[in-house]
């Protein structure tokens, strides 16, 4: 649509007061405590991931679909023996009234959003495109994840990037095998699907800053501008309004930075950088490891009878 | 049989995200709203209605043609007259289709319909519950059913909303395919809002198809009904 | 009447009421039933339930009343409610409001307040909220809204609803049935009058555009009560007492 989302004087001021007093609207008594995370796998599929933040009182507030598709392909001609790989993330009027339907803006939020996660996982080389061809020149696997957004109130970045890991982290393409340059695709029946090349996963988290008193204020009052900004994690739609700036990280769990962005806004001190990224580490582990967690149970639940066909031996210690 | 959760939307007034045995939409519905200029009309709703594939950028001309069919649907049914210069938005996102994985086309065009017309009859079913839940003003209740008539057998009519087997869904080769949307009006199917038919067919199959139609439409709306009531007494919960 | 398992009176579009069944005349229909104009010169005109709800038969003044209760998230504007409006913009004769986001915005002139005159017109800025009763709907223009009574012409507590300096104020979104049972059923809804029991301070207004306005002397007071407003909403009558007691011990500890 078109149209804003509206949001009284009262409402803003009400937002403001309690971030102020680390209170949030949604029941969370901390600036920098996420909501949470849950990872739902759908069963006897591929790559084909629900991620969710649910409030504390277990409503959910931001829903993802993430999937991934591939399809057999001619590769780009300036690089013959790599797969091709899309990320398609866009939010359209589902997400919200406030969405427009068709095409927006090219410089609307939720594009720029969308384009960030694209550059995020495309461009640090996170999926080995390598491991995606299959003749040279040819014939190579084009993998696309799509991103739906099924509920919106805020945290996209977040959830938009562990969805898109995830699900190439559990997705299978089918085995191929080439005999005389004839390509045979096997159904998952015939072979196991094969996983796809997962070189390092990187997850972004948006730091979102709020400005405590008025610049005009400050200069008045010849205080230091340092220590004039709230930092908050996981902002919702409506906090998100209000905010004045933000800064985002993606980092890896290697203590890679792959992603920074501090696209104008309010402005933060310099050291404070490193700062927030010491601050980012932690919680991009822990997300890592609910990941992998949520991935491995699947595979257990997948492979329910897998011991019995085993032809491992019992080993015992000493 | 189908399955389905209501009002799981907040930034919708009404939704709805349904399941079959082998596929599964979303649909979120606001309305009225305030219209864009060439949404406006003069006497009655616009109903703009937008389905998303499951994969890939959309609506192509494949979703573009199923949402012309649920508009003129959901136009006979909203009492249109009452939202003037008001806009009834239908956003609908198909998350699971029975032949959106690499190679399920089995490089059958068949498939190609089957699959549009698996996605549009949970579409139709799911947006009525999500109409109900936006509190939108209806005429009369619709019932949506996909039935086929399988070429080994043409007497076997198959309800494709039942079959769980991806693998035998689309091993089938059909003679010919039915959507049919039934109007339900005291607790009986009446008319036939729409009635989409591909294949080969005679006038015999047909009136066989209707006549399961009906029997599978007044099972699901027993469903819907009771789907309804606990809907209700959820709304109201604070009354008790 | 509460809602209950019978599904007797559970109506779905296209059902036919028990007036329809028994013949009876119905003297005013309210929300959820449409007189149908199809047959409009046979006279012999049909009522027919356009909602999901429960079917309601009142007298009053010897009228039966026939309704539809059922609940919904978005307000259509209907003569005479109480709202809470935004203010989104000003125009040289009237404000323009909105009720619901997206909705199809209304209008307040500046005639519709107490005591005005040319120069003499309010001064709110874009975001304000005003409490107004709607004066005239029309189908073919935006609803009216006024802030005065106009058979007297005195204030009658409408009005800007005020960000005073000392206290903390707070608006909740809420469904129009539970704003409306909170406004005009205290007495068989009492969860207003159980939180002042609690010791709760508070000033409120409801809006039937289901939003509730909430006004106490502490941040955390309001935050309190706009914590249980919202939680009675999805909970059973009878966890209403434990609901308070735990939100108020979580976030006004004495």
């Amino acid at each position: 649509m078109a149209k804003d989302l509206e949001i009284s004087n009262i409402e803003k001021k009400f937002i403001f007061d309690l971030l102020a007093s680390s209170q949030r609207l949604d029941g969370r008594k901390s600036l920098l405590e996420q909501r949470n995370l849950n990872i739902v796998i759908t069963p006897n599929k591929f790559g084909d991931i629900y991620i969710e933040y649910k409030r504390l009182d277990g409503s959910i507030a931001t829903r993802l679909h993430c999937k991934v598709t591939s399809e057999v392909v001619k590769p780009k001609a300036q690089r013959p023996f790599e797969g091709t790989f899309f990320i398609n993330c866009e939010f359209n009027g589902l997400a919200g009234l406030n969405f427009e339907n068709y095409k927006v803006g090219s410089n609307s939020d939720e594009f720029y959003y969308g384009r960030l996660i694209e550059s995020m996982i495309l461009r640090s080389n996170a999926l080995d495109l390598e491991q995606l061809c299959i003749i040279a020149g040819l014939k190579v696997w084009n993998i696309r994840v799509d991103v739906h957004v099924l509920e919106f109130d805020g945290g996209f970045l977040e959830l938009a990037s562990i969805g898109c890991m995830t699900s190439l982290l559990h997705y299978r393409r089918p085995d191929v095998t080439v005999r005389n340059e004839k390509v045979t695709v096997h159904s998952f029946d015939e072979k196991e699907g094969v996983k796809l090349g997962v070189l390092h996963i990187p997850i972004a988290l948006q730091f979102n800053l709020f400005q405590l008193k008025e610049t005009a204020e400050i200069i008045k009052s010849n205080s230091s501008i340092e220590n004039n900004e709230l930092v908050a994690l996981d902002c919702t739609l409506k906090e998100d309004l209000l905010k004045d700036g933000e800064f985002i990280i993606a980092l890896n769990k290697n203590r890679e930075i792959v992603q920074l962005n501090k696209p104008g806004g309010l402005p933060i001190a310099a050291l404070k950088l490193i700062q927030f990224a010491h601050m980012a580490l932690p919680i991009i582990e822990e997300i890592t490891s609910k990941m992998l967690k949520a991935i491995e149970i699947d595979e257990r639940q997948r492979n329910k009878y897998g011991h019995l066909l085993s032809a491992e031996n019992d080993r015992y210690a000493g | 049989m189908s399955y389905s959760k209501y009002s799981i939307l907040e930034n919708h007034d009404g939704s709805c995200e349904l399941s079959t045995q082998n596929s599964k939409v979303i649909v979120g519905i606001s309305g009225p709203l305030e219209p864009k200029q060439r949404h406006r009309l003069p006497l009655q709703s616009a109903i703009e209605v937008i389905i998303k594939p499951s994969s890939g950028l959309g609506p192509t001309t494949r979703e573009v043609l199923m949402q012309d069919k649920l508009a003129t649907v959901l136009q006979a049914v909203i009492v249109t007259e009452l939202y003037p210069r008001k806009l009834i938005q239908v956003n609908a996102q198909i998350l699971e289709s029975p032949f959106d994985e690499f190679g399920s086309m089995n490089g059958n065009t068949f498939n190609e319909i089957t699959s549009s017309m698996i996605d549009l009859n949970s579409c139709f079913n799911s947006s009525f519950i999500s109409l109900c839940d936006a509190s939108i003003a209806l005429k009369s209740s619709f019932v949506s059913s996909l039935l086929a008539i399988t070429e080994e057998n043409s007497s076997k009519l198959i309800n494709l909303a039942n079959v769980s087997d991806l693998d035998t869904l689309r091993s089938y080769n059909f003679k010919s395919l039915h959507l049919v949307v039934l109007e339900i009006e005291e607790n009986k199917p009446t008319n036939i809002l729409l009635l989409d038919s591909k294949g080969d067919f005679n006038d015999d199959d047909l009136v066989k198809v209707l006549d399961a139609a009906q029997q599978n439409t007044s099972a699901e709306f027993k469903n819907i009904r009771s789907l309804f009531k606990e809907k209700l007494s959820q709304d109201f919960i604070w009354k008790k | 009447m509460s809602v209950s398992e019978d599904s007797k009176n559970l109506i779905i579009p296209g059902d036919i009421l028990a007036c329809e069944r028994d013949n009876q005349t119905v003297d005013i229909i309210g929300q959820g039933i449409y007189l149908s104009f199809e047959n409009h010169l046979y006279n012999n005109n049909k009522l027919y339930p356009t909602h999901v709800g429960i079917e309601n038969y009142t007298t009053k003044n010897n009228k039966v009343i026939a309704t539809l209760d059922y609940n919904s998230k978005r307000y259509i504007p209907q003569q005479g409610d109480y709202v809470i409006a935004t203010v989104t913009n000003n125009y040289s004769t009237h404000f323009l409001c909105t009720l619901n986001n997206f909705s199809s915005t209304v209008t307040l002139p500046y005639a519709n307040f107490p005591q005005a005159t040319k120069k003499n017109r309010p001064k709110y800025e874009n975001g304000d909220l005003v409490y107004c009763r709607v004066k005239t709907v029309d189908t073919d223009l935006p609803a009216e809204l006024e802030c005065m009574d106009s058979e007297t012409g005195n204030k009658d507590g409408f009005g800007l609803l005020e960000q005073e300096k000392s206290k903390h104020t707070a608006v909740l979104d809420c469904s129009l049935a539970y704003a409306r049972e909170l406004l005009f059923n205290d007495k068989g809804f009492p969860l207003l009058s159980d939180m002042v029991k609690k010791n709760l301070s508070f000033e409120v207004a409801i809006g039937v555009n289901g939003k509730i306005w909430i006004s106490t002397a502490s941040l955390l007071e309001t935050l309190c009560v706009y914590k249980i407003l919202s939680k009675c909403e999805k909970s059973n009558r009878d966890s209403i007492l434990q609901i308070i007691e735990e939100t108020v011990t979580e976030y006004v500890k004495e």
